[in-house]
């Protein structure tokens, strides 16, 4: 029996996989095999705790799982299903009418007028419901959400544009025919590898107001030890504090960061300036020496190489490091738990270091409110994905991939 | 292109089988269920057996049933702890946990039942916390766990932590009249909660907050001892600034008070006015009364003036009491040792701690006595009852000596004192130390949602300490706790 059987099974065997659609049968099943390990490992560790995580956010949630509320937790953080339907509406609308307006340039003569309308449509409407539904919005959603996102806004746009700026200029410099290159880049680079936590205690002692090494030196520069700065206990605005060493009288909310988030700025920066460095390194050995060549017979100076030369074609480089560098200030958190931990509770100096990570993790550690910690987390997810949005939408045209 | 969506199909289905029958119901373990029925079916043979006795003697009476959840406890009388192993997570590290770990092993030797302690550090109070909470969800708890009260509530409110009531009362198991009067009342009183009516902790040992004062600094200033009002203390604090230690060193200015933010310290200050965190039946808070308000008036007033200040770093405010350099810090009794050293590896000075001053509308102090106990979480009966037996160890007059003398803590039993003879002849600081646990005290709210509270209290103190608006701002701070409570709440 067995043996009458056996030639039967080939023969199924040999149609499935023979012939040209047989062979891509074949390819098709060993690519989704070898496929398949990464995509189990996706699944479980990154999606599935997603999908939890997204589960909880629609419960109440305190230790244990509650009630099913939809989306109560997200109304709680965004306000009332008006002011986020307006709002969120609005937002998107506005982003509509910029697309369009970016594809009119580009249209036929003919369609235009009619774009232009559209977007005027779109342009008014969506700006008629964010303005309607945004300060609705503040004054119904979770009051500390929205101050948590200023600050987590003070904090990108005081880190990001100078770690850019100065790990450029570093890496122009480190990437000229100078003594010791190895070492520099590597010391540069050493504050990214070193542990966080560890280097974050080390900066809180050098700001310590009264025996750290900061203050010491302001000190012996001949600052009045009274006078000195408080650094990370320092809830005052920066422009409030300078103004006020300068006579200069501003008013809280003109005041912009606190000095304590500034020393956590600070810190920040010098983290990652040596990283991004190495990254503009590679950008820069990346362009071809003939155009520097060519420029100089041109009779460039050095400047105009470096706006017309250097700067557009590492624009990729900058497109990555600005891109990577919001998503992390806007997912810090290690560094800033650990620096104003000796401050007081969480976000002290008077929640002036409060940003949206510390905000999440206050309401799920502190508070065990992890549902409603969950929806806060997915608010944040979806600010960085509309900011990555905007970024890409910005850099089109302006990033220059040779 | 057809087949090739076929594959992606059963390649998707492929995955998706494990996570779902990873997210179907489990199939319930064999815990406490089981035990509810095995300890059903035990009933239902020992009822036969009784009843058969009961044949056979007609003239004993049956035994009354036990006014507490055998479901919970068994039937304690008739439990056996025997060869239970069970798990211990507590918050001591370094010395502390070396010395509990060797009384662990004590325990082990030498239970008559062949008990089993493991136990496990889990870092501080916090970590110690969030492991529990984390482990709420998951299942995954030991049978014991140190607890502030508050933390014991929260876990209540998740029923994963039993009474002690029944263990304390069993007649087997528990306590008689004459040992339990040999504990101190302030530290039985604290481990019932209100919103649960029952007690969740036993407490071996208790802390305090005292104020630390340098008497040779107050000699040089003129003084003959230490404050007793707050009047004084204020009086004393800022003549300290003016008038610097002869004998400071090290770094720094010079500071009549130095304070850190937490809301234990708080709850002293407004203790010590004879105002409270909580109300008596911890149905809201009321530390917003005029003993609130008169708190941080004057500690505010204190810090304007600069005769206060801020401790700038982890343990600053002992470093520089060691230094010379602050008159005043008011902290936990169990830091009376690395206070000692402080003061010994700085300035080296005769100091002292007496209880914090009071309100001037008061004739004595009221201290904040208070201290994590020892909590049972939910496990089997005989699980259950092994950890009784070994916390009712712990809280032998032996045992507490053993840990007081090396830990700076207090015995919560009269009769531990004198084991402790000798420590307390050679530490008279801990001697006078130990004669505040009788004076009257406050307790610090033993409800869930208090750790969520305490931070709206360290950032009010913050706020208001930074020049803030005294009434406002505690308002504010009570709406936020209230609100905590009433989410938490059982």
């Amino acid at each position: 029996m067995a043996a009458t059987k056996q030639p039967v099974d080939v023969g199924v065997q040999h149609s499935l996989f023979s012939g040209q659609g047989g062979r891509h049968l074949r390819e098709a099943l060993q690519a989704y095999l070898f496929l398949l390990p990464g995509t189990f490992i996706l699944f479980v560790f990154s999606l599935f705790p997603i999908g939890y995580a997204l589960y909880i956010s629609f419960h109440k949630w305190r230790i244990r799982k509650g009630d099913f509320i939809g989306l109560g937790n997200y109304l709680k953080a965004l306000g009332t299903p008006q002011d986020a339907i307006f709002t969120l509406g609005g937002l998107g609308l506005l982003a509509g009418s910029w697309m369009l307006w970016r594809k009119i340039k580009s249209e036929e003569p003919v369609k235009i007028t009619l774009l232009k309308a559209l977007f005027a449509f779109l342009l008014i409407v969506g700006g008629l419901g964010f303005v309607l539904g945004f300060p609705q919005m503040l004054v119904n959603g979770d009051e500390d959400l929205f101050t948590a996102l200023l600050i987590t806004s003070y904090y990108s746009l005081g880190t990001v544009p100078f770690q850019i700026v100065l790990s450029f200029l570093l890496a122009t410099v480190l990437f000229q025919n100078i003594r010791g290159k190895t070492t520099w880049r590597i010391l540069y680079f050493l504050p990214y590898v070193t542990v966080t936590v560890a280097s974050a205690a080390v900066w809180q002692s050098i700001y310590e107001p009264r025996r750290g090494l900061l203050n010491l030196f302001l000190v012996t520069l001949g600052m009045p030890a009274e006078n000195v700065p408080k650094w990370l206990f320092e809830a005052t605005p920066i422009g409030v504090y300078l103004g006020d060493l300068v006579g200069l009288s501003l008013p809280d909310w003109a005041g912009g960061p606190s000095l304590a988030l500034v020393s956590v700025i600070i810190y920040n920066i010098w983290t990652y300036v040596g990283y991004n460095a190495v990254i503009y390194l590679a950008g820069l050995g990346n362009i071809p020496h003939s155009l520097y060549e060519a420029a100089t017979i041109d009779g460039a100076n050095r400047w105009e190489i470096l706006r017309d030369i250097t700067i557009p074609l590492v624009s990729p480089t900058t497109y990555f490091l600005v891109m990577m560098g919001v998503l992390g200030t806007f997912r810090a958190f290690n560094h800033i738990y650990v620096m104003t931990s000796v401050v007081g509770p969480i976000g002290a100096p008077r929640g002036t270091t409060m940003t949206t990570s510390m905000l999440i993790w206050k309401n799920f550690w502190s508070g065990n409110r992890f549902g409603y910690a969950s929806a806060l987390a997915f608010v944040l997810t979806g600010v960085l994905m509309s900011l990555t949005w905007v970024q890409k939408r910005i850099s089109e045209g302006r990033v220059f991939y040779g | 292109m057809d087949t090739r969506k076929l594959f992606a199909l059963l390649a998707l289905m492929a995955l998706l089988l494990p996570l779902m029958s990873a997210c179907a119901k489990p199939t319930p373990e064999p815990t406490v269920e089981a035990t509810v029925e095995a300890t059903e079916e035990a009933t239902e043979e020992a009822t036969v057996e009784a009843t058969e006795e009961a044949t056979e003697e007609p003239t004993e009476e049956p035994a009354p049933e036990p006014d507490y959840d055998t479901d919970i406890y068994g039937y304690l009388e008739d439990v056996d702890p025997s060869g239970q192993e069970v798990t211990y997570w507590y918050q001591h590290t370094r010395s502390r946990e070396e010395l509990m770990l060797a009384m662990i092993d004590d325990f082990n030797r030498t239970n008559e039942w062949g008990i089993t302690v493991v136990g496990e550090s889990q870092g501080g109070y916090g970590d110690l916390f969030q492991n529990i909470i984390a482990g709420i969800p998951a299942n995954q708890l030991p049978e014991m766990a140190v607890a502030y009260q508050n933390q014991a509530a929260t876990y209540a409110t998740q029923d994963v932590l039993v009474a002690l009531d029944p263990y304390v009362a069993s007649e087997k198991w528990g306590y008689t009249q004459a040992e339990l009067d040999d504990f101190f009342p302030v530290a039985l009183t604290a481990d019932y909660l209100p919103q649960f009516g029952g007690r969740y902790g036993w407490p071996p040992y208790k802390s305090m907050e005292v104020m630390y004062y340098n008497e040779d600094w107050l000699v040089e200033l003129g003084y003959d001892g230490p404050p007793e009002t707050w009047e004084e203390f204020g009086e004393m604090a800022c003549a300290a600034i003016e008038n610097p230690f002869s004998g400071q060193t090290g770094e720094g200015p010079v500071l009549g008070y130095e304070y850190s933010v937490d809301a234990s310290r708080f709850a002293t200050f407004v203790f010590s006015r004879g105002g409270d965190i909580i109300s008596e039946d911890g149905s809201e808070y009321v530390f917003n009364s005029d003993a609130g308000i008169a708190t941080m008036s004057f500690w505010q007033e204190l810090v304007e003036k600069g005769c206060a200040a801020q401790a700038t770093e982890k343990y600053g405010d002992q470093t520089d009491f060691g230094n010379g350099r602050s008159l005043f810090t008011v902290s936990s009794i169990s830091g009376l040792p690395y206070y000692g050293q402080a003061v010994s590896e700085g300035a080296d000075f005769t100091w002292s701690v007496n209880p914090p001053p009071y309100g001037s509308d008061r004739s004595a102090p009221r201290m904040n006595i208070y201290g994590a106990s020892q909590s049972i979480m939910t496990s089997t009966p005989e699980q259950q009852l092994a950890v009784w037996v070994f916390i009712k160890w712990l809280s032998e007059p032996e045992q507490q000596a053993r840990w007081a003398t090396s830990t700076g803590y207090f015995a919560t039993r009269a009769s531990a004192v004198a084991l402790m003879q000798d420590y307390i002849d050679e530490n008279p600081t801990y001697a006078k130390a130990f004669e505040f646990m009788k004076l009257d005290s406050g307790v610090e709210s033993p409800v869930a949602g208090y750790d969520e509270c305490r931070a709206a209290i360290a950032e009010m103190l913050t706020v208001i300490l930074d020049g803030g608006a005294v009434q406002e701002e505690m308002d504010a701070a009570i709406e936020v706790c209230n609100e905590y409570l009433e989410e938490a709440a059982p």
